[in-house]
């Protein structure tokens, strides 16, 4: 295909045009397929793998090991983690400021329980290296921050002190499952670790 | 003869003129359509090479029974394309050969070579941002618009190495529209369907009922394409389906805006798919040093911005000031700063990160024009000078002629 382009070259279009006119359609013509990118196709096989960056240690400040029986819903405002688990039961972990005890007393009042007077009583439960308090209630849940009432609820929760701000552990759901998955809430709670600076 | 027919056309002035004036055209109903349009949405109408033929979308256009005037045009692609054939037909092979046309020849030569650096920038060239806050590391840059879903499995509570779904088989799917994507090494395939350019991710209760899928209280909405893309929060459904069985092992929602992957747990393994815009690693890390700026008076535009920033590659350190026009290249890749803010406890720079194979062919084309031509209208003017000289010999002036 060549020859007849570098003859053309050589001797000019008058001398050439008997040779490589048909040709040089030719590869205009076969050009063509190389000016179309590819078309789509019903079924893709994804085998290409990304190297990890920074980017994948992700933006969320804490390290936790998920229980493999719950499922990870991407963050919100007030939900630095957020989990869910069977059904409808929710997990989820959040920053609060105003105390332990009265944050407690007000998971607490969503249950219709009495409010308590201290934290002593309640069992105790190792998270980044501060003892947090466990509550559990169960019964008919008021309705709190956007999910509405429902009865036969579950509550158990950690509150633990870090600095002047509270780090809540929240599970709720229907009570039965909320006992059977509040060992791995313990486990879970204990499995937090805080991530490391991005910066050098 | 056809044949002989066809070369003349293609290679013919004519329709090089043809082409040049509607490169022109198409550059000019571009330009008017982008602020209305949005430069990403106008750029695949006219310049994609998918796009054969473009209507342009103006209110000026006349109307005719109400509708607007629709004067289909063809692809600025297209007829890139077809002008690059008749620069090679007429401005190569059909032209005269010899001494006199070399700075001629020479000169569409770098017309064919500038094409083809378009050519190679289209399809080859890779374009991200990287934002680092002052004091911070990254290796990574982002695409602007492109949309990937990745899939990891999740170990200790880290990701692993991601699959990442293309961008491009993302891209061209309609709302209407499902495709199945087969993970051969990790046992299960994924449907994706629904895809939506901007959305926003709801709870059911806003969602509209009935017309797309409810997951775990969430829904997507459909919301109007922005005429900058940048800004547009891409969306879709997921169904995770286990191989070998018939019923969908869970169903998710993506969107573009989530700060973290959803997690399916499939054979005591916990996998997390997400959709991200396009990462890009980069084979070296930028620490930024210092970000300094101005903003103009009273808006948040920036008037000036520079970075001081140490290259970290291959066990090495190097530092470099990135300022406005003063790019850092390295290994192919071209790092200029495109943004600056200071919004909060730290200023961040944003650094564009463009990789084109053909990133210098343009300067080169335009040295090799610069020949051309130079060598084209010096030997016009050497032989009007040679001419004159001639004739001043063969007509003696006056004086020497009373002389």
């Amino acid at each position: 295909m060549l020859i007849p382009l570098a003859r053309a070259f050589e001797h000019g279009y008058c001398d050439s045009m008997k040779v490589p006119c048909s040709r040089l359609l030719c590869i205009a013509v076969l050009m063509v397929p190389l000016l179309v990118s590819c078309r789509k196709t019903e079924k893709v096989a994804v085998t290409e793998q990304r190297q990890l960056t920074m980017v994948d240690e992700g933006r969320s400040s804490f390290i936790a090991l998920m229980p493999p029986e719950w499922r990870q819903l991407p963050a919100t405002q007030f939900r630095i983690l957020n989990y869910r688990f069977g059904e409808d039961g929710e997990v989820f972990v959040g920053r609060s400021r105003g105390g332990a005890l009265p944050n407690v007393n007000r998971w607490l009042g969503q249950f219709g329980k009495p409010a308590i007077e201290g934290l002593d009583d309640l069992p105790k439960v190792k998270v980044l290296g501060e003892e947090g308090m466990l509550v559990t209630a169960s019964g008919d849940f008021g309705g709190a921050m956007g999910r509405p009432a429902r009865k036969n609820a579950g509550l158990a929760g950690v509150v633990v002190t870090l600095g002047d701000q509270l780090l809540t552990i929240k599970m709720i759901g229907d009570a039965e499952a909320v006992a059977a998955e509040q060992e791995r809430l313990i486990q879970f709670s204990e499995s937090l670790r805080i991530r490391d600076a991005k910066s050098d | 003869m056809l044949a002989f027919k066809l070369f003349r056309f293609f290679s013919g002035f004519g329709l090089a003129v043809t082409c040049l004036v509607l490169l022109l055209l198409l550059t000019w109903l571009s330009t008017l359509e982008q602020p209305a349009k949005g430069l990403y949405e106008v750029q695949k109408r006219y310049y994609d090479a998918e796009a054969w033929y473009v209507v342009p979308e103006l209110d000026w256009l006349p109307k005719i029974n109400g509708k607007p005037l629709s004067i289909p045009l063809p692809g600025a692609y297209l007829v890139s394309a077809v002008l690059f054939v008749n620069l090679f037909l007429g401005g190569i092979i059909r032209i005269r050969k010899g001494w006199k046309n070399i700075g001629v020849v020479i000169s569409h030569f770098s017309m064919i070579s500038l094409l083809i650096a378009g050519f190679v920038s289209h399809h080859y060239s890779k374009e991200g941002i990287m934002a680092v806050y002052q004091g911070d590391t990254s290796d990574f840059a982002q695409s602007y618009t492109e949309y990937t879903i990745e899939v990891s499995e999740m170990v200790d509570g880290q990701k692993t190495a991601p699959y990442v779904v293309q961008a491009r088989h993302l891209k061209a799917l309609g709302a209407d529209d499902s495709r199945v994507f087969e993970f051969p090494d990790l046992g299960f395939d994924i449907k994706v369907s629904s895809w939506m350019r901007n959305s926003a991710r709801v709870k059911v209760d806003q969602a509209d009922k009935g017309k797309v899928p409810e997951v775990d209280d969430w829904s997507l909405q459909w919301l109007e394409v922005l005429p900058t893309e940048e800004l547009n929060m891409a969306g879709c459904f997921v169904d995770v389906l286990a191989r070998g069985e018939k019923s969908k092992a869970a169903q998710l929602i993506l969107h573009g805006g989530d700060s973290n992957a959803c997690t399916v747990t499939l054979d005591g393994k916990i996998y997390g798919f997400s959709l991200v815009r396009e990462i890009w690693p980069m084979p070296f890390r930028v620490h930024l040093d210092k970000s300094v700026g101005e903003y103009y008076p009273g808006t948040t535009k920036p008037s000036f911005f520079q970075s001081d920033i140490t290259r970290i590659a291959e066990g090495s350190e190097k530092s470099f000031r990135i300022k406005m026009n003063e790019p850092m290249r390295y290994g192919g890749y071209t790092l200029y700063q495109a943004r600056w803010e200071d919004r909060g406890d730290r200023p961040m720079s944003g650094f564009a990160i463009v990789k084109n194979p053909s990133d210098q062919w343009p300067k080169y084309s335009l040295y090799i024009s610069i020949l051309g031509l130079t060598i084209h209208f010096g030997m016009k003017l050497g032989g009007f000078v040679a001419k004159s000289s001639k004739r001043t010999k063969k007509e003696p002036a006056p004086d020497s002629a009373k002389a």
